[in-house]
């Protein structure tokens, strides 16, 4: 039977309607023309006149908004599910990413603490990418907790503008990655002078997987955001997609994954925060214990040098070698950075600390860990002194390798500590997952029934 | 819809219109949805991977025609028991016919 123009007209409808990729279009108008030609032929086989028979037909068809609105919600449901499977795979460089970039990981593998020294102002980059790491964390997870809590809000109410908390997704995804970017920018400014190419490589490559991955999934969450207010989706909204693509997945796999991941998500935060924090404390007072000696000291040399004691009285006795020795040393320098007395050498001089520090101790007591040479560090104390032999800084400093050792096998035992507590909680996770059933009923209909009434 | 749309294509290749008229057909005429939705329960349930399509031949028309793939034949057969028993159950609720009191 010959299409009319009714017929025709209804498909062009259609056509516009249906906002999907060109060639799926296609196919749904195919599909429907041929529906619409048997629809048709069969009401005239029913004695309709042919163009009754053509209405009858696009009417059991469906009205375009209606139609179009079922397979937007199909369609958009597949998207949602590729868009989620997309954020899965850029959060897991851009994790890696984030933990090569953590204190642990530099404190481990020695990268930041000893590849020094450092050409002027790389420090300053890497401690500023840092920062900037922090501050778009505390944003990614401000961001990621407002569109969760609006998700759950909005699905317990059952309705409310959904969009919103998407927009915080895409926050959230855009502060992760400018924190990914930070990681990442540590890593190379850190590697890149280091000893080896080969993390270089590595920081390189994840750098590289972390910023494809999180700003494909920064621009492909913007886009269905976009498209989203423009009424392309239907009026259910994000919520709505998100649900009918978890609906994709199988119900059993759903229901174990939605039983460990209750369990592994929250388990695994704790258990990090709760590392972080003794790591955080731990760590905290090993280093604050060791200015301790050096402050006293050079508050008691600031004092003799203002009542009139001689610079080289002050700074007596036996001389500390800071590459070999544990002991605290003294030095002082005049006001023009001039090395007035010491009981510190390295390599047969004594070593002077930059100048800044010495420029910082003329304002205020300065307390800086200084690195005179690769792999010898010195917690440091800094201070200004003046008296009748003139005026000038003062500097008092202790061996590092003691309390470095010590933050070491802390943070060792952190380690294993947040990963034995890591396997423990996704051992948990799994066993929850694929949980055993009550007895007298068969493993596969508890799963597959467990899986049903998740659904 | 989807455990519907499986029993209906289960027995053998169907193009669009004859999975509705199949679908009517065996509800009695108690399924009678629009039928331009059934496309996208389709297209969900193909890009699920339980039914697989193709464009063929047929009284010199190209259709679409749907097939249950293995996957599909597996889910129709779990979700068949499934609602089997729950409709099972449900009867027995209704008509009274459960099992007697243990007590």
């Amino acid at each position: 039977m010959p299409e009319s123009g009714v017929v025709s007209a209804y498909l062009d409808e259609l056509n516009r309607a249906l906002r999907l990729p060109r060639r799926y279009r296609s196919r749904v108008v195919a599909e429907a023309q041929e529906h619409l030609a048997d629809a048709a032929r069969q009401e005239l086989d029913h004695g309709s006149a042919p163009e009754q028979a053509e209405l009858r037909a696009l009417s059991r068809f469906g009205p375009v908004p209606v139609v179009s609105a079922a397979f937007h919600r199909q369609w958009a449901s597949r998207a949602v599910r590729t868009a989620l499977l997309a954020v899965l795979a850029s959060a897991a460089p851009a994790i890696v990413a984030q933990a090569l970039g953590s204190p642990l990981f530099w404190h481990v593998s020695g990268g930041l603490r000893v590849a020094g020294p450092w050409p002027v102002g790389v420090k300053d980059g890497a401690i500023l990418a840092a920062d900037l790491r922090s501050m778009a964390d505390v944003v990614a997870l401000v961001a990621m907790a407002t569109g969760l809590a609006g998700l759950v809000r909005t699905r317990r109410s059952g309705a409310g503008p959904a969009w919103r908390s998407g927009l915080a997704g895409l926050v959230a995804a855009a502060a992760l990655e400018v924190s990914a970017l930070c990681a990442g920018a540590e890593l190379a400014i850190a590697t890149g002078v280091g000893p080896s190419g080969i993390r270089l490589a590595i920081a390189a490559g994840l750098l590289g997987a972390t910023v494809i991955g999180a700003g494909g999934t920064v621009a492909w969450v913007g886009w269905r955001l976009w498209r989203a207010r423009s009424g392309w989706m239907p009026a259910g909204g994000l919520v709505d997609q998100v649900q009918s693509g978890w609906a994709g997945i199988s119900s059993r796999a759903r229901g174990a994954l939605r039983r460990g991941v209750l369990i592994a998500v929250p388990g695994a935060v704790l258990v990090t925060v709760a590392a972080g924090l003794v790591e955080f404390v731990g760590q905290g007072n090993l280093r604050s214990g060791a200015n301790n000696p050096q402050q006293a000291m050079a508050a008691a040399a600031a004092r003799q040098l203002a009542e009139g004691v001689a610079p080289a009285t002050v700074a007596a006795g036996a001389k500390v070698d800071l590459a070999r020795d544990l002991g605290v040393h003294i030095t002082v320098f005049d006001s023009a950075g001039r090395v007035l007395a010491s009981t510190a050498v390295l390599d047969g001089r004594t070593p002077a600390p930059p100048a800044g520090v010495l420029r910082t101790a003329g304002r205020r007591t300065d307390v800086v860990t200084w690195q005179p040479q690769p792999a010898v560090r010195v917690a440091a104390v800094a201070t200004a002194w003046s008296g009748p032999n003139g005026r000038g800084a003062l500097v008092v400093g202790r061996s590092l390798r003691i309390v470095e050792q010590r933050e070491s096998r802390l943070l060792r035992r952190i380690a294993w500590g947040w990963l034995s507590a890591l396997a423990v909680v996704a051992l948990i996770a799994l066993l929850s997952a694929w949980r055993r059933p009550p007895p007298g009923v068969r493993r596969r209909a508890w799963h597959r029934s467990a899986g049903v009434a998740a659904a | 819809l989807d455990l519907l749309l499986l029993a209906t294509v289960a027995p053998g290749r169907l193009h669009g219109y004859a999975v509705v008229e199949e679908l009517r057909r065996r509800s009695g005429g108690a399924f009678d949805l629009p039928e331009g939705t059934i496309y996208p329960a389709l297209h969900r349930l193909e890009s699920a991977g339980l039914l697989a399509s193709e464009w063929s031949l047929a009284g010199g028309r190209r259709r679409r025609t749907y097939r249950l793939t293995p996957r599909g034949d597996l889910a129709l057969a779990s979700h068949g028991e499934e609602w089997r028993r729950f409709a099972g159950a449900v009867t027995d609720v209704v008509e009274g016919s459960a099992c007697p009191n243990p007590a």
